[in-house]
């Protein structure tokens, strides 16, 4: 019922059709800014905790960074010969300790002619763990009247199974009662038969 | 708002569903008192009521400006020149216009500021909101399309009112006048037609008579005779029903206006 001659004090509130479409569309558009609102914040919410994990990655990584670079720093403080000269020092007395000195000693007495003598014997690592036996590799130096004897000494060795990889090293000439000096290097399997 | 019930009031009787009441007689207005009184007590069960009057209780009035004007200066160069046709101090009159063909045209209703709130406020009071106070015949012409692109005659019991619309439904011509009657209390049909209708012929000749008085049913044969007869093409529906609102509402609920 239009309203033009109503005369009414207090008229009906009627709402005409295009008021009615504006108001339904805003109040879709209401809802559907409200929904974007909430979609923002949700997305919002996402982004914090996607920074937030990126935070404690990078976190992560300035303290990976940082013991890295305390470790180089640590690593150039050290003397790399002087580590190796010492870990070749502390192998050389671990070898020392673990050579069977006696059984050694017992075999080359056996074979050590009397013009011949032992100046110097250094074991120069541990051998191979083989038939249950530890083998040690054996750099000796020597002294002897004649070459004579020096043969027979190092053929005598070479005889001997508990003595095998026979090397010879060096030799030089002398004058007066030591005539022969050499150096040479073996392998000593101690419990071989004699 | 066509849910809505009517209550129908004319300077002699009131009407509302199902119920009719006369009222005291007198020369203008009927007093808030009286209607109160004459009102059946079902119409305040209702929360929502539309009030309707009897057209020829709006004082309508074809006024014509010198000048154009528009706004709040028309309403009050149309209040300025219905000083001298209205019975009630025109700054306490509620006044609505319509503007007609000549843009300097208007055709102005008004009632008293006093007697409408009165009458809203009683309603109120007995918990009734009046939310629609307006001419019966005018109530048909702005809501309903039947009465488009041609005339339209509403017959009441003392009086009659010819309205052409558009076909956007803007009052091209709108006209009250009391109907002629013979001595014997007769209507004078061939007074009616020759000397009222006939002269407001347009080219098609179509006329459209609503009659809402029970007393001239007699004479819609003669009616439809006369006009025929004046070269006219008249279309006299017959409205349902023994009172003005049974009549009204016939028209109002049928989508077009017409039952």
């Amino acid at each position: 019922m239009k309203q033009q001659l109503n005369f009414s004090p207090h008229p009906f509130q009627t709402r005409p059709m295009p008021l009615a479409v504006l108001m339904l569309f805003n109040l879709g558009l209401a809802l559907f800014l409200l929904g974007s609102i909430w979609y923002w914040f949700g997305l919002r919410n996402e982004n914090q905790a996607v920074h937030n994990q990126i935070g404690e990655l990078k976190a992560r990584q300035r303290t990976v960074v940082g013991g890295h670079e305390d470790f180089v720093r640590e690593l150039e403080t050290i003397n790399i010969g002087e580590y190796k000269k010492n870990v070749r020092q502390y192998h050389g007395i671990q070898v020392a300790y673990q050579t069977h000195w006696g059984r050694l000693l017992d075999d080359l007495g056996t074979i050590l002619p009397e013009d011949v003598r032992i100046v110097r014997m250094t074991p120069t690592s541990e051998a191979r763990n083989k038939d249950k036996s530890q083998e040690t590799v054996i750099h000796l130096s020597a002294q002897a009247r004649n070459k004579a004897s020096q043969l027979a000494f190092i053929r005598k060795l070479q005889e001997r199974p508990s003595f095998h990889d026979i090397r010879f090293e060096s030799e030089t000439y002398g004058q007066g009662e030591v005539m022969v000096s050499f150096e040479i290097r073996f392998t000593h399997r101690p419990g071989k038969g004699a | 708002m066509n849910s809505i019930p009517y209550l129908y009031i004319s300077n002699s009787h009131c009407q509302g569903p199902n119920w009719s009441a006369e009222l005291e007689a007198s020369a203008g207005l009927p007093t808030i008192p009286h209607i109160m009184e004459a009102l059946d007590p079902s119409i305040f069960e209702f929360e929502k009521l539309a009030i309707l009057f009897a057209d020829d209780l709006l004082h309508p009035l074809r006024i014509e400006l010198e000048e154009k004007a528009a706004g709040k200066e028309l309403n009050q160069y149309l209040l300025w020149k219905l000083k001298r046709f209205l019975p009630w101090p025109v700054d306490q009159v509620t006044m609505r216009h319509l503007p007609l063909e000549d843009p300097k045209t208007f055709m102005t209703f008004s009632l008293p500021k006093t007697w409408l709130t009165d009458l809203f406020d009683a309603m109120s009071a007995q918990g009734v909101h009046c939310g629609y106070m307006g001419g019966l015949f005018l109530t048909l012409l702005e809501n309903k399309p039947a009465f488009r692109n041609q005339l339209t005659v509403a017959l009441f019991n003392d009086f009659y009112m010819l309205s052409r619309l558009n076909g956007k439904g803007d009052f091209l011509d709108f006209r009250t006048r009391r109907l002629p009657f013979k001595t014997s209390g007769q209507l004078d049909a061939a007074t009616l037609v020759q000397g009222d209708l006939a002269p407001m012929r347009d080219e098609n000749g179509k006329i459209l008579l609503l009659n809402f008085s029970s007393n001239l049913d007699q004479e819609r044969g003669d009616l439809l005779q006369l006009l025929e007869g004046s070269g006219m093409q008249p279309h006299m529906p017959e409205l349902p029903g023994a009172g003005v609102l049974a009549r009204f509402e016939s028209c109002m609920n049928s989508k077009a206006g017409l039952p």
